[in-house]
């Protein structure tokens, strides 16, 4: 498919009037024209295939199994069938030769400890009022699904952070192990940059419900006391509806008790709350096919119901999350128009597709493409998702018809394997509106949580701050003003050019002596304070950071064939298909927090703070 | 696959750009698609592969690089080719190395640099080979005549048998072998390009893999015929597709049928001029 005349002449708009001002600051059609324009720029220029070979595939399923998603994401394109399987590279969102790993004259340069000292470390919680907490459970919920570079190298001599003068490091050195790179063609990988494998699937298929793998998939789906995979086609949940129990090994020898999910990692109760309702959404999903199709077998109810599920993620993250983080009308129209086109939604369902194109009846639904390269999450795209400064340090329970205060954690105590002695002692539906009722944390500076800042993991102390700007040199993600200019965003040239903030300004030139030098997270949280060209009003986001999810957004539709090609009644079933247009994150959470309706009932959006009970 | 390119005008023009890496290696398995390069198809496509067969060509054989898959002895002359190339790699000329090394961290002289590359090239087929002034002229003369996009130019050097006395000139020092004659009057210039991309890149890297990765110039097209009675042409953008993945084997096309015998060769020849500049400027003192 060849670029279209428009797309052309918006990426010509967009590259010309962003010289003169940044698309936030022209009038509405302009800037939603110019926001087009970016993206299609950066589907010529900024897509990268790390593949120098394609992994090895499982065979392919029957024919008329090419209607279910697989377990480890193969087969979703049917001529490169590897493409955005489990297992598969990272791809890029920069040239090729801007992605070498920084090398040990400036990986540690300015040491990163000190920055995560001086510029990240939470000094009073800076909320964002307008937003829930379930907004920060949320992103991480996706993030489980689209990616992870898995267990880092054993092999690999540990990376030794100095600690600065003075530093209350518990340890006596701060020390990671290098990220696992990919290592199976080392022919014809000479002299490239390292590449990463993503041990989860890239594709938008719940895989953080379902797993990765079939082996992981069919654990979800069996009852740990038969050992038989339920027969009905659900996923396995407790007698009371919470999720199954997994006991894991933890790296000092002694055993964890966690809930079963397909990802549970990094474990924390905002995802165990959104894990345990998409895991009954699934078992909804399966009632209701049940009902047209009462000889299904077990199997075909399961495939079928993770394929509606999966789709109805996505579009709450399209059309209900992104747009409460984008909280203007551009970035509200942008994200609807992704889903529904500028037709909108109540057009496309009295009237259908206009076209097969995306603009105006939306990606879902449109014919498949993967642009300029193979589908694939990217290295910059994890990079600008580092947004753990939503995160807050303290969390209270509260009785959500009374408003009377239970318990009041550590984000510690609300983490791991502490979760599920939070659900002994709080109900479920005070977990969530309690959740739903708290705002997380700004991303701007001096904002990242202590208890990541000072993550016990297994007896040894992490700083993830630390971690979030080591990772990104390691893996040759660009700082902050290359960053810039090689996404076609105006790049600033001095350090008030950066930020509006005057002591920040001074602290970053503390830290850094020169703006090109500054970490692309730290340049994000800065640009927070930036009028001109940093995030735009409303936006909980940088616009960096904005660039790329325009771009990947699109993507894990586009290329889905799952939401392009084979988005259909017929693949989904009528049933299925219609299950993705009614529903949404409210009918979602009546159906399975019935009692909290009232709470909810006026919030504009789900993500934002729902209704609170006075004491 | 990814997005293509195609410029079609009946009768006129019937080009399709391939440049990812999929593409181009499923272009060139596809038997619909060969290098044939008959006359036919629409004016421009027939202006392109006349070219080819006039100019590519040595005392009636085709240059390899443009002969047919099937033409006899094609493909035995090529596994000959890449295993003897394969055998000189370790053993490349010292004191030619270092002149090239020498010429690419002072930068300035360019036809002193490609003609010493000829040199070092054409001497891997010919032992005695010395190249001149006037053999780099003649390669240069051949590039035109296959490459240039100015019409005017290059009918002035067909007429004037500019192109042909270039060509008999190289054919003569390589005592008529189409192969190598391909080598020091076409392949060199992606060669020559690689030693002046070096020239920047050493100011920026010091790993030799990563030098000579960053360095690799790929032929920027490399054309295909539709075969029977297909009269499109695909052009396959090598360059493109290694400047977006720095991917060699895409630079040489290897591991298919139309594999660049020089795939192992010009690697160890760009890292041996890497190696002795990287030594060069230490002697002198200077870092990245």
């Amino acid at each position: 498919m060849a670029t279209s005349l428009l797309d052309r002449a918006l990426g010509f708009l967009a590259k010309t009037l962003s010289r003169h001002k940044a698309w936030h600051r022209w009038p509405f059609p302009i800037a939603l024209a110019m926001i087009l324009g970016h993206r299609e720029n950066l589907r010529r220029n900024n897509l990268t295939d790390m593949q120098s070979a394609p992994p090895a595939v499982p065979a392919a399923p029957a024919a008329n199994d090419k209607s279910f998603r697989s377990a480890d994401g193969s087969h979703n394109d049917l001529k490169q069938p590897w493409m955005g399987m489990a297992g598969a590279r990272f791809g890029r969102n920069m040239p090729i030769e801007n992605v070498y790993g920084e090398g040990p004259d400036t990986l540690l340069t300015p040491n990163p400890r000190l920055v995560s000292n001086a510029l990240m470390a939470r000094q009073a919680f800076i909320p964002v009022p307008h937003l829930n907490v379930l907004a920060a459970g949320w992103i991480q919920f996706m993030v489980h699904d689209w990616l992870s570079h898995g267990p880092n190298n054993k092999d690999h001599t540990p990376i030794t952070v100095p600690l600065p003068d003075g530093d209350d490091w518990p340890d006596p050195i701060m020390s990671l192990l290098p990220t696992d790179p990919d290592r199976s063609q080392p022919e014809a990988d000479i002299g490239r940059p390292t590449a990463y494998t993503n041990v989860e699937t890239s594709w938008w298929d719940a895989s953080q419900i379902y797993g990765s793998s079939l082996e992981r998939q069919l654990l979800m789906r069996t009852n740990p006391q038969s050992g038989e995979i339920e027969p009905t086609g659900k996923l396995y949940m407790q007698p009371d509806g919470s999720l199954p129990v997994e006991v894991k090994s933890k790296s000092d020898g002694t055993q964890q008790r966690q809930e079963l999910t397909g990802v549970n990692g990094n474990w924390w109760i905002g995802l165990s709350v959104l894990h345990r309702i998409f895991a009954q959404e699934h078992n909804a999903i399966v009632d209701r096919l049940r009902i047209d199709y009462p000889d299904a077998k077990g199997e075909w109810l399961f495939q079928k119901a993770r394929l509606v599920n999966a789709a109805l993620l996505a579009k709450i993250h399209t059309v209900e999350w992104t747009p409460a983080l984008m909280n203007s009308p551009e970035g509200r129209m942008a994200m609807r128009g992704n889903y529904w086109g500028v037709m909108g939604e109540t057009f496309g369902r009295a009237f259908g597709r206009v076209d097969e194109g995306e603009i105006l009846s939306g990606i879902p639904g449109s014919s498949t493409s993967h642009h300029t390269a193979p589908y694939a999450m990217t290295e910059e795209f994890a990079a600008s998702y580092r947004l753990h400064s939503l995160i807050p340090d303290s969390f209270t329970f509260k009785k959500h018809n009374n408003g009377k205060a239970l318990l009041t954690c550590s984000l510690e105590q609300v983490s791991g394997e502490a979760v599920l002695a939070i659900h002994d002692k709080i109900s479920f539906d005070d977990v969530m509106h309690s959740l739903a009722t708290s705002n997380p944390g700004a991303l701007v500076l001096h904002n990242y949580p202590d208890g990541l800042r000072r993550l016990d993991k297994d007896g040894r102390f992490m700083d993830l701050a630390a971690v979030d700007i080591l990772r990104d040199r390691e893996r040759g993600v660009p700082r902050y003003c290359l960053f810039r200019q090689l996404i076609g965003a105006h790049v600033p040239k001095t350090f008030a050019d950066l930020t509006d903030d005057a002591d920040w300004q001074r602290q970053l030139e503390e830290i850094y002596g020169t703006v090109d030098k500054v970490d692309l997270l730290v340049g994000t949280l800065a640009e927070s304070r930036s009028a001109l060209h940093g995030t735009p009003v409303g936006f909980g986001f940088s616009d960096t950071a904005f660039r790329i999810f325009i771009l990947m957004a699109s993507r894990r539709l586009k290329s889905d064939r799952f939401y392009t090609d084979d988005f259909t009644p017929e693949v989904y079933t009528p049933a299925g298909f219609k299950w993705v247009a009614d529903n949404s994150l409210r009918t979602v959470m009546s159906r399975h927090c019935p009692a909290l309706q009232p709470y909810f009932a006026n919030a504009r959006s789900m993500f934002f703070p729902w209704k609170a009970s006075q004491p | 696959m990814t997005q293509h390119r195609r410029i079609h005008l009946p009768g006129l023009v019937d080009l399709t750009f391939v440049a990812d890496a999929a593409s181009i290696v499923e272009a060139n398995a596809s038997a619909a698609l060969d290098r044939d390069f008959a006359a036919k198809g629409p004016l421009l496509n027939r202006l392109l592969t006349g070219r080819i067969r006039r100019t590519l060509v040595v005392a009636g054989q085709p240059f390899p690089a443009v002969a047919p898959k099937d033409f006899p002895g094609r493909a035995a002359r090529q596994i000959a080719l890449e295993e003897n190339l394969k055998s000189q790699c370790q053993a490349f000329e010292a004191d030619i190395i270092s002149q090239i090394a020498t010429e690419v961290i002072n930068p300035g002289r360019d036809t002193e640099l490609a003609r010493l590359a000829q040199h070092l090239t054409g001497r891997s087929f010919i032992p005695t080979f010395v190249a001149t002034a006037e053999t780099w002229a003649a390669a240069e003369t051949l590039e035109m005549a296959v490459q240039s996009n100015n019409p005017l130019r290059q009918l002035a050097s067909n007429l004037s048998g500019k192109t042909t006395k270039a060509r008999n000139l190289l054919a003569g020092k390589m005592d008529q072998d189409p192969v190598a004659v391909h080598a020091i009057g076409i392949a060199i210039h992606n060669f020559v390009l690689s030693l002046k991309r070096m020239r920047m890149i050493l100011s920026q890297h010091t790993d030799v893999d990563r030098i000579v990765t960053l360095s690799l110039a790929a032929p920027p097209r490399v054309l295909r015929q539709a075969t029977g009675s297909g009269k499109g042409l695909v052009v396959m953008e090598l360059e493109k597709c290694r400047a977006k993945t720095l991917r060699r084997d895409m630079a040489f096309m290897q591991g298919t049928w139309s594999s660049c015998p020089a795939h192992a060769w010009v690697p160890a020849a760009l890292a041996a001029v890497a190696r002795e500049a990287l030594r060069q400027r230490s002697e002198k003192g200077e870092q990245p």
